[in-house]
């Protein structure tokens, strides 16, 4: 299991780092960060939904539906914000490589029952949060030039890191 | 006018003033406690806890009661204040969105949110 975990953390900080594009996600723009981030918030959900159809552990359920209530009020407050400003979040190339990236990982999943399927789902949780909030907290909110997205951006990575620290946990209790 | 006609009447007068100063004091000639100023009977305060960052605003709470307590959610995620025995539980609380409840003695006191186990807090109750 322990060689699961590291191959999952290691395919999100391969997936999330500058030297796999031709770009860099410190060249992303406000509106690229936001669809970035959008992406990201509906990729968790989608992991949440398939988690709620296959696990049968009552504490994946619990936090399956946190990631679900979380991630839907922080995409309600962006895109209230992007209404706000009269703007549309850009689709870019870091946003199309997670949605790459999710297929993959939706796939495996998909496969996987009982104690398997939820040490697998509670893992990535853990090394995808963990890839994100790197990602959030070193690279975007440093970049960022809107005053309230940049806000939106810091209250965002509080969650995240509470999530990362709940999947964690999970991740113990599974072993 | 005797002298001790005098001595009387200042004898009167003091004995008034006594009694005046007494009452203004709380206190009648006897020494009982006057009921408007019995401090043995204290207000219930109501007690507000921020929910910010992830965070209870005051992981530890002193109560007592009769006391109410205000939890106000500050954050984008929804939370809750639940009870770790499940006795107690605050509704799913939006943005903005707040919940009153009122401490009794037997109220108990560790609590945490449901939706995130990593944010704890606890009351303590004193008196009652």
């Amino acid at each position: 299991m322990k060689s699961l975990l590291k191959s999952i953390a290691l395919a999100g900080v391969v997936a999330l780092s500058a030297p796999a594009y031709s770009a860099s996600p410190a060249d992303l723009n406000d509106l690229e960060i936001a669809h970035v981030a959008y992406t990201a918030d509906v990729i968790d959900i989608r992991y949440a939904h398939m988690a709620l159809a296959i696990s049968t552990n009552p504490d994946i359920h619990e936090f399956a539906k946190t990631m679900i209530r979380d991630h839907e009020a922080v995409n309600e407050q962006a895109l209230g914000l992007l209404a706000k400003l009269g703007a549309e979040a850009q689709d870019n190339f870091l946003s199309q490589k997670l949605n790459a990236d999710a297929e993959g990982i939706l796939n495996e999943m998909s496969k996987l029952r009982g104690e398997e399927f939820d040490m697998y789902y509670a893992s990535n949780e853990l090394a995808y949060h963990g890839a994100v909030n790197g990602l959030v907290g070193d690279v975007f909110i440093p970049n960022i030039e809107n005053a309230e997205v940049k806000a939106l951006f810091e209250a965002g990575l509080k969650i995240f890191q509470a999530h990362e620290k709940h999947a964690d946990m999970m991740v113990k209790g599974l072993k | 006018m005797t002298i001790a006609s005098i001595i009387k009447r200042w004898a009167s007068l003091s004995v008034l003033l006594l009694v005046i100063a007494s009452l203004l004091s709380g206190c009648n000639a006897t020494g009982i406690n006057n009921a408007y100023a019995d401090d043995s009977v204290v207000a219930p305060t109501a007690h507000v806890v921020d929910i910010k960052d992830f965070k209870f605003s005051q992981a530890l709470l002193n109560v007592k009661p009769g006391d109410s307590i205000t939890w106000t959610n500050l954050d984008i995620a929804p939370h809750t204040a639940t009870a770790v025995d499940k006795s107690w539980t605050s509704p799913e609380l939006k943005t903005g969105e707040s919940y009153t409840m009122q401490v009794s003695a037997d109220t108990s006191t560790a609590y945490f949110c449901i939706y995130h186990p990593s944010m704890v807090a606890a009351l303590e109750i004193v008196g009652g």
